[in-house]
């Protein structure tokens, strides 16, 4: 059984092919790195597999089910979860109110619920809470637990945005430049909690990142597109040495 | 005497637009979705209660039920195409429907007697007790009020209520990427909310009793949405504490003893110094936003806990 698998995944705009006919497989337990100079697709290709883009052409396979044309949210039901390349915390809510807001499966989320207020849901909400709190703690964020979103520096709110991903327990995190923006000092610690996303949880990690330093010392295997096209699929040594990716990168003819 | 006799009647008044902004600020300044057709729901309900009790001698309490119950109906099913749809749009096409319900009761005289209205309509009755216009109805309406407040609170902090702002934060996309159905949400509170304008306007039929066209036009969903945005949007507090300051000014300035002529663009006036006050002075309104809190976070546990985030 393949955990994720997408099938000559193809999206056009108009006359742009802007994901060509990409395949390639997410082995369960590891972290990928998408790769590919700006335009390259990366992106799209996210989109595509979340469900917030429609598929031109392919398919994508989720634990050998197909999920191509599912609407987002089911797709993000099944375990996939996603950041953006633009932090999208809610922000005119608390980092609290954020966390509990990535809490799946509440039963409040219904409005009878929420009104009656039952036992069910009084035990729900603090689990809820509970998790919010340890997840916090890891993150470093337990103190600004009661402040509003948009009163964060931004690093702080791309930590609660992969923080508030963990609330709904995905098998699979896609991280949309999850570096962009962050302090250098700051970004070790990201990679850390990257990293032991994967170790101590057997996470599947699938990473878009400009940064090569943080690409090739972060993921076990990479996959590299320059215009919508995979052009290499490796471990990093070999994605480094690969001349069609130097080419991409350094521009040759 | 006279003068108590219109206190009461304000107080009513407040009472029913209280809740109808009540209502209007779980769409729009909860969730953000701008309806401007608002008051189409508020009258579908004072319709629907003003033909059931004279035309029908359906009891009160009945009459209420139906007409909160096909103010949904009615939003359920403008909700349909236009749910999908992103802001702007919204706006337009609740417009649009506004102006239809406007003119449906003002022509299809057989059912609303068109711009003659209807007049007569009985008190609320319940359980042999007679809501007479003055203390026992405005006992009555505020019995409504306080109850579609703790409504409206319990659905705003809620996990409901958090996808709803969520929903208003940024279009839906990151509600949806947390595998919450934007448009199920959005549904649920546009007929929850038209329901409860529907409420209203059956108690603004039994209060007055008597319905015309002119009651239910985009004025009156302008009113409510400078309530909303005085009021501070997404607080229900705030909504009926500057309903009460609004009602108040607006019939207040009736009351000055100054020509029509006069009387009339002052409320405007009045109306437009305020939003600028507002704007400037309290951008968050009268009674700003409140976010969900709770109780201190428990003490963090002694030592990093960062190797033991749960494996």
């Amino acid at each position: 059984m393949t955990f994720l698998r997408t099938e000559s995944l193809t999206k056009k705009f108009d006359g742009l092919c802007a994901v060509d006919h990409v395949t390639f497989e997410v082995l369960p337990g590891i972290i990928l790195g998408l790769i590919g100079p700006n335009g390259s697709g990366k992106t799209t290709l996210f989109n595509l597999i979340t469900g917030f883009s429609q598929i031109t052409e392919g398919q994508v396979y989720f634990d050998d089910r197909p999920i191509g044309g599912l609407p987002a949210h089911t797709i993000a039901e099944m375990g996939i979860a996603r950041t953006f390349q633009l932090v999208r915390v809610f922000q005119s809510m608390t980092v609290m109110e954020n966390m509990m807001l990535g809490f799946k499966g509440h039963v409040g989320e219904a409005p009878w619920k929420a009104i009656r207020r039952g036992q069910q849901y009084v035990q729900q909400d603090a689990k809820a809470l509970a998790k919010a709190y340890d997840l916090l703690d890891v993150v470093g964020l337990r103190q600004a637990a009661n402040e509003r979103a948009e009163n964060l520096p931004y690093a702080e709110q791309k930590m609660a945005e992969i923080a508030r991903t963990m609330m709904g327990d995905p098998r699979l995190i896609m991280l949309d430049e999850p570096a962009s923006g962050i302090a250098p000092t700051l970004v070790n610690g990201l990679l850390d909690y990257i990293r032991r996303l994967r170790d101590q949880q057997g996470k599947t990690i699938v990473i878009i990142e400009h940064d090569m330093r943080v690409i090739m010392n972060l993921c076990d295997r990479i996959v590299a597109l320059d215009h919508g096209a995979k052009i290499c699929e490796g471990s990093p040594g070999e994605v480094s040495r690969d001349p069609s990716v130097i080419e991409a990168y350094l521009g040759g003819g | 005497m006279g003068y108590s006799f219109l206190l009461i009647h304000l107080a009513t008044l407040v009472a029913i637009y209280g809740i109808l902004s009540i209502s209007l600020n779980l769409i729009m300044g909860v969730t953000g979705l701008f309806d401007m057709g608002h008051a189409a729901f508020f009258g579908v309900g004072a319709y629907t209660t003003a033909i059931l009790m004279t035309q029908l001698n359906v009891p009160w309490v009945f009459s209420i039920a139906i007409s909160c119950a096909l103010a949904g109906l009615v939003a359920w099913l403008t909700g349909i195409p236009t749910l999908k749809l992103r802001g702007d749009y919204f706006a337009v096409v609740t417009m649009a429907v506004g102006e239809i319900a406007r003119s449906v009761f003002r022509n299809w005289m057989e059912v609303t007697r068109g711009p003659l209205g209807i007049p007569n309509i009985p008190h609320a009755e319940f359980l042999g007790v007679t809501f007479t216009p003055g203390i026992p109805f405005l006992g009555l309406a505020c019995v409504f009020l306080a109850m579609m407040l703790f409504l409206s609170q319990r659905l705003i902090f809620s996990p409901f209520g958090r996808i709803l702002k969520g929903i208003r934060d940024d279009e839906g996309a990151g509600v949806e990427a947390l595998g919450k159905d934007s448009y199920r949400h959005k549904m649920q509170v546009f007929v929850i909310g038209s329901g409860m304008a529907g409420l209203a306007g059956s108690l603004f039929a039994t209060h007055i009793g008597y319905v015309d066209p002119s009651t239910f036009t985009l004025w009156l969903t302008n009113f409510i949405l400078l309530i909303i945005i005085l009021g501070g949007k997404g607080n229900s507090i705030g909504a009926v504490v500057a309903t009460a300051l609004f009602v108040f000014l607006r019939e207040g300035v009736r009351f000055l003893g100054l020509p029509t002529s006069i009387a009339a663009p002052l409320q405007q006036w009045i109306f437009g110094l305020l939003l600028i006050l507002a704007m400037l002075f309290a951008p968050r309104g009268i009674v700003p936003e409140r976010t969900d809190r709770w109780r201190p976070a428990p003490a963090p546990p002694p030592g990093p806990s960062v190797q033991e985030g749960g494996r």
